[in-house]
């Protein structure tokens, strides 16, 4: 009996007569097909994932028209900030999108693993082009449509813009998103032509992170949060007065702002005009991108079969400290200790997350410094509160740094966990030597956060002791729930570890991470309490109260051994049962 | 017969799919002995199992005199396992991945850097040592694969599938690796679909079909259990039931002729 035709393959067969989309149908049937064959719960996890981007959707809209309220509420200068905060936003967007492009472009014409196949197919060079032009297109694009809609739409809300300022919206986000794309990749096929493929990917990854973590230290520094208070208007104004970003014309971001701003004022300007430009333009970079193409891609192609990248390491210095360092361990920790710490340093997508983390120490920092916890009816008790409830929030931060480094680092063996399956390692020892490489990381930044929270908030003496002592308890006890944890749900075959973190394992360890907070914290408060109000009082504890003070310690101990303990152990029985 | 494998009712089930039925097997030192079976055989599981990399479902597997089981890092000290699939630490050196096999074998620091000069040299990446492994090519990483497996001298090598990916100077290499491993006393275990492989090299051979032995013994042995004087090809095929499929091959051939 014949089998029945799928009418979506039949679709898309009718579109594989027109050659160039012929060569994206394998990327669509792929899509399709792994949500399709997804059993219930990788269905679920569709689900949530695409019911979360609606939430953050539908809530950066809500935030974008609170915001924009505020700002054409304020008399004179309102137009004027909203013009800028536009011109600064697409400004951050198109930068994002140029390196976006760059790096996608990188992979989907030179280092993608199916361009073999492609290049042996009886297709011409144009047609591989075209087809890899549109992937980029959409692989670089799908996020600023995510992150740039709701702020257009809250733009056109706030201003009851007409049909005219919604029709130009959706007119103008093609060429805005196609100019990077052409740009990134003639660049990329330039590149290629002068340095190896995967060194260009690498770089530019650094690149990309170091540009986020300056954009959001940026993006903090204006405090948000002042936005409620009218008052600071005018500082807000100035900082954004001294942001030098529409002054370059010839950007496209500055056309963007151009173009959108007349139809939502209703004020005399060139939006049509700004509009042909970016489309001309946008023309322009797909030709070039064309050019560039035909005239560079064979000779870049050909470099990056031929440049196996085997670049020389000498056994130099850091390998000796790094040896020193770990030389009171076995010697098979200390190897495991060494190849992890190596591998990290080596690998472009994983060190410069440590930039992110120092990112992240300087905004949680200057967050707690803004804190309005000066004046008249701020006590010292408010600031012992705060600084008791800031070690949750270090717990938290602290979590969410192991869940990326610690859950995943069983995972990170990837398919080379052969090697340790066969070789003659105790699962609990292999699991240790996970858990010191990343132990020092938790234990520094949770007592960076804390100590200097303490110091901002003017915390000292006994709460400044018990919160970093309660730090380092808690350091130890989420790098072994993190480790073990991740070693009962390992992902050998995740090629992004952002995947391995964010699957159910992930999920689960954040959960169980919180709530193990949470009770440390609950078995805390009562020896807080008694040793602030001793302080307070100025007067020395009494027996009874060292006596609750001890029990408390003990049982805090206790439960942080555990909790150490008790996921290691699990985790290194599954992984001696893994199929 | 001294015996360094000894497979007792070992068995593998998969949810409800029976990988491997209970299998009982005995490898002598100084043996090479060949896995051979179709795609889907149980072969790779077997290996596995051996290989402690995978716990069987029931039954006993002994290396050495000692229970993988019972004491897996004591059996696995005396294995050199070599899969068919090379994942490597990409980001390491030729040089580091092996000291940190080395490390993890306990081979003394001053032995290791001896023993790792002589056999990079002999597999041909000595001029490597320093480059990162994601530089190498498959054959190349399959050649390091093989210095890590014998960098701690094993009693038995495990290998699965040996000749993937390498050149006829590396097979040739391979092949006198095992024959050497043999009559030093040790014991080769390998898995292929290489005919000529395992006609060339294996002192015995096993045949696994559906997860059950069909047939094990010498060449000659196995070509008077399958009634033909004829090639391991032709022995196969008949021992696992493809003689209607080789015949379809030869109608084909046959065709193209005319």
């Amino acid at each position: 009996m014949p089998c029945r035709q799928n009418p979506v393959l039949e679709r898309l067969e009718r579109l594989e007569r027109l050659e160039m989309l012929g060569l994206l149908i394998p990327e669509i049937v792929s899509q399709r097909n792994r949500f399709r064959k997804a059993d219930k719960s990788e269905r679920f996890k569709y689900y949530l994932f695409f019911g979360g981007i609606l939430a953050f959707w539908v809530g950066l809209f809500f935030l974008f028209r609170y915001v924009l309220g505020l700002f054409i509420e304020v008399e004179v200068f309102g137009t004027y900030l909203v013009k800028k905060l536009l011109s600064v936003l697409l400004l951050a967007l198109f930068s994002m999108l140029c390196f976006s492009n760059l790096i996608s472009a990188l992979s989907s014409y030179f280092l993608s693993e199916d361009l073999q196949l492609i290049h042996s197919l009886p297709v011409t060079m144009r047609e591989i082009h075209l087809a890899r032009f549109v992937l980029t297109f959409v692989n670089s694009s799908w996020m600023m449509v995510i992150f740039g809609l709701p702020v257009f739409l809250a733009y056109g809300v706030v201003y009851h813009a007409g049909a005219d300022y919604y029709l130009v919206m959706l007119l103008f986000l093609f060429p805005f998103l196609a100019i990077p794309t052409g740009v990134g990749v003639s660049l990329a096929t330039i590149l290629v032509n002068l340095f190896p493929a995967r060194r260009t990917k690498e770089l530019m990854v650094v690149v990309s992170a170091m540009f986020l973590v300056t954009l959001f230290l940026m993006l903090r520094i204006v405090q948000p949060e002042r936005l409620v208070n009218a008052e600071s208007f005018s500082d807000i104004m100035v900082f954004l007065g001294q942001l030098k970003t529409p002054s370059a014309t010839f950007m496209p971001s500055h056309w963007g702002t151009e173009v959108l701003m007349p139809l939502l004022t209703h004020e005399v300007g060139e939006p049509w005009y700004y509009l042909a430009l970016m489309t001309l333009t946008a023309a322009a970079a797909i030709i070039i991108s064309g050019w560039t193409n035909l005239l560079l891609y064979s000779g870049g192609w050909t470099r990056t079969q031929q440049s196996a990248s085997s670049k020389e390491r000498h056994r130099g210095v850091f390998d000796r400290v790094l040896r020193g360092v770990t030389s009171g361990f076995p010697r098979v920790v200390q190897e495991m200790i060494t190849k992890d710490v190596k591998m990290f340093l080596r690998d472009a997508a994983e060190w410069p997350q440590l930039l992110l983390i120092l990112a992240l120490i300087a905004l949680y920092l200057y967050s707690i410094k803004v804190l309005p916890l000066e004046g008249p009816f701020i006590t010292m008790r408010i600031h012992n509160l705060v600084s008791f409830m800031n070690l949750a929030m270090v717990g938290f931060v602290v979590s969410s740094v192991a869940v990326r480094f610690l859950f995943t680092s069983v995972s990170r063996e990837g398919r080379a966990f052969w090697l340790l399956r066969s070789a003659p390692l105790d699962p609990r020892t292999f699991l240790l030597g996970k858990y010191l490489v990343g132990l020092p990381v938790l234990t520094v930044l949770g007592l960076v956060l804390v100590v200097s929270s303490n110091l901002l908030l003017h915390v000292h003496g006994p709460l400044m002791v018990f919160g970093a002592c309660t730090m380092v308890m808690l350091s130890l006890s989420m790098a072994g729930l993190s480790v073990g944890i991740g070693a009962m749900y390992p992902n050998f075959k995740a090629e992004n570890v952002t995947k391995i973190a964010a699957g159910p394992g992930g999920i689960l360890f954040m959960v169980v991470a919180q709530l193990f907070v949470a009770t440390v914290l609950l078995f805390e408060a009562v020896p807080v309490y008694l040793l602030v109000r001793a302080d307070y009082r100025q007067r020395p504890l009494h027996a009874w109260e060292w006596g609750v003070i001890a029990a408390s310690g003990v049982l805090v101990v206790a439960i942080n051994a555990a909790g150490t303990i008790v996921p290691m152990r699990k985790g290194a029985v599954a992984l001696r049962d893994l199929e | 017969m001294d015996a360094m494998i000894v497979m007792r009712g070992a068995s593998k089930l998969y949810g409800e799919f029976q990988a491997v039925h209970p299998l009982d097997l005995t490898v002598g030192r100084g043996e090479v002995f060949g896995f051979l079976g179709p795609n889907g055989a149980g072969k790779t599981t077997t290996i596995k199992m051996l290989g402690g990399i995978m716990r069987p479902s029931a039954g006993q597997i002994t290396v050495a005199g000692i229970d993988m089981m019972a004491d897996p890092v004591s059996a696995k000290q005396r294995i050199g396992y070599i899969p068919d699939r090379p994942y490597l630490y990409e980001k390491l050196t030729a040089f580091e991945f092996l000291r940190f096999i080395a490390g993890v074998f306990d081979v003394p620091k001053d032995t290791f850097e001896k023993r790792a000069a002589v056999l990079a040299e002999r597999f041909g990446i000595g001029n490597w040592m320093d480059a990162l492994i994601e530089g190498f090519s498959h054959g190349m990483k399959q050649r390091l694969v093989l210095v890590a497996a014998l960098i701690h001298q094993p009693e038995l090598i495990i290998v699965d599938e040996p000749m993937v990916g390498l050149d006829p100077k590396g097979a040739r290499l391979v092949k006198n690796m095992f024959r050497e491993q043999a009559a030093g006393g040790g014991t080769v275990f390998l898995s292929t679909h290489s005919l000529e492989v395992a006609e060339e090299v294996c002192d015995r051979i096993a045949i696994i079909q559906d997860g059950r032995l069909r047939a094990l013994g010498t060449m000659a042995e196995l070509r008077r259990q399958a009634g033909a004087e004829a090639d391991l090809e032709t022995v196969f095929l008949s021992l696992t039931g493809d003689v209607d499929h080789q015949e379809a091959i030869r109608g084909l051939k046959e065709k193209e002729g005319d």
